[in-house]
């Protein structure tokens, strides 16, 4: 069986979600000049008949005794939306959508938040709770660390629900969205390979800025970042905490100990990870531990058995047991 | 035969480092006693002397300053701390107690040695024994 805390799904057509919003938000949604902005600009979620150039392929059967969370990956471009009224529709008829189209004891949708709104969020967090395996938070201009998020932090400790951390692919492109290392880069290659910035800027957020002393049960996935930098940034959370622990006085332990309690980290992309003479050396127990199997299916999806292939026999194993933890999962439903 | 020898260790000789008024408040004066560079440091609750070398990486600690600091406190707040002054390390910037030479918060393992002072008639006094408490 298999843990996999990043399966995605996908919303096919625009009117899918329909079922799901008021009549007169449907009619706002189908006017041409939001179609037709919307289908046009080149990464913007695509609310329309042309959300995919391909159909979305249909959600594989989980085997039994699987758990996935099924991320709706569509929702975490409303980080680039200028219009928040309309994200907030768009997320709440989503997350309807995932919940009644996919949602089962073995397949649990992760709730997709507003950046714009944590009130919102947090009612939303409370009314998909009973059936959700976890909340997504689209990345924007406010740290994942500052008190902005604390009703959704509320909500997801009220609920017993970890926190998904997942770029959407607008950040770094889209105003709202935020910006990656450097500058606008000019291409998508170049946004893609630094991503995992915006991962180390979370962690760095979360574990200086006060939300895990505010909330000390919070749990964090993050998902789709790879995992290999963790002992670089690790080190070098600790070593700058020594120098300048004055200005961050409510932390009071290294803060590397709070990614190793709080926080869980995704395997995809696996391949990253092959050189594993040139990174394992500095990885401690401690920080395996804290890495669960995310497949990132189907898009450019790991398979639990290349995590074997490249990580070595048995990491599966290891991995659904990390994957269990992170959940919350009790034994008994993961094995 | 000769008498046996008492198990106590000798007292440390005692060394005049300065009078009190001449001492800069919240400073850090260097001395040499015993071929051993002493910092003595003055602050409006007493006196004390630490040893030259930071437990980190060895950096001349009595180059550094005398400051209070952030006590622990809630997320968000800050609760500046001066009743227990500390030296900060001029190489990266770790802190410590004065009085027992303690790194603040745990951030390193070790402490800075600190020694015995007394204030006798506005005169300043130094033993190279480790010192059981605060400042004279």
């Amino acid at each position: 069986m298999t843990v996999d805390v990043d399966r995605h799904v996908t919303v096919p057509r625009y009117e899918d979600l329909f079922g799901h919003m008021p009549h007169s938000w449907r009619k706002h949604f189908e006017r041409e000049e939001w179609l037709g902005s919307v289908t046009l600009a080149a990464d913007h979620v695509r609310v329309s008949d042309r959300f995919r150039h391909e159909p979305a392929p249909p959600l594989d059967a989980a085997a039994a005794g699987d758990v996935r969370l099924l991320l709706p990956h569509q929702g975490l471009s409303v980080n680039g939306w200028a219009d928040h009224v309309a994200a907030k529709t768009f997320l709440h008829a989503l997350n309807g959508y995932v919940a009644d189209t996919y949602g089962s004891a073995t397949d649990r949708p992760v709730v997709v938040v507003s950046p714009h709104d944590p009130a919102w969020s947090a009612q939303e967090i409370r009314e998909h709770a009973a059936d959700a395996g976890a909340v997504a938070i689209p990345l924007a201009a406010p740290m994942l660390g500052a008190p902005f998020w604390d009703p959704v932090y509320e909500a997801c400790v009220e609920t017993g629900l970890p926190v998904v951390v997942h770029f959407s692919g607008v950040e770094g492109r889209y105003l709202g969205a935020p910006a990656l290392s450097g500058g606008a880069h000019m291409s998508a290659l170049s946004r893609m390979t630094l991503m995992p910035h915006l991962a180390e800027s979370g962690i760095a957020s979360l574990t200086f800025e006060g939300a895990l002393v505010r909330h000390p049960q919070l749990r964090f996935l993050f998902t789709g970042f790879g995992f290999t930098w963790l002992p670089a940034l690790a080190w070098r959370l600790d070593r700058e905490w020594r120098t300048f622990r004055h200005d961050v006085p409510w932390v009071a332990e290294p803060p590397s100990t709070r990614v190793l309690s709080s926080m869980w980290f995704s395997t995809w992309p696996v391949a990253e990870a092959a050189d594993t003479a040139g990174w394992s050396r500095s990885f401690t127990s401690e920080l395996w531990e804290r890495i669960v199997f995310g497949s990132h299916a189907p898009h450019d999806g790991d398979e639990p058995a290349s995590v074997d292939a490249v990580l070595g026999a048995g990491t599966a194993d290891r991995l659904q047991r990390n994957g269990t933890a992170a959940l919350g999962l009790t034994a008994e439903v993961a094995s | 035969m000769t008498a046996p020898v008492p198990n106590v260790a000798p007292t440390a000789p005692e060394h005049f480092v300065g009078l009190l008024d001449e001492l800069p408040l919240d400073g850090i004066h260097r001395v040499e006693l015993e071929g051993r560079e002493i910092g003595i440091i003055r602050t409006t609750g007493g006196v004390y002397a630490i040893g030259n070398r930071c437990p980190h990486q060895g950096a001349p600690i009595c180059f550094g300053k005398v400051t209070g600091t952030m006590a622990v406190s809630a997320a968000d707040e800050y609760v500046y701390a001066d009743d227990r002054p500390v030296v900060q390390c001029p190489w990266h910037a770790y802190e410590f107690l004065v009085d027992t030479g303690q790194s603040v918060g745990g951030v390193v393992r070790g402490r800075v040695p600190v020694f015995t002072v007394e204030v006798r008639d506005g005169r300043v006094y130094c033993r190279l024994t480790r010192a059981t408490g605060a400042g004279r």
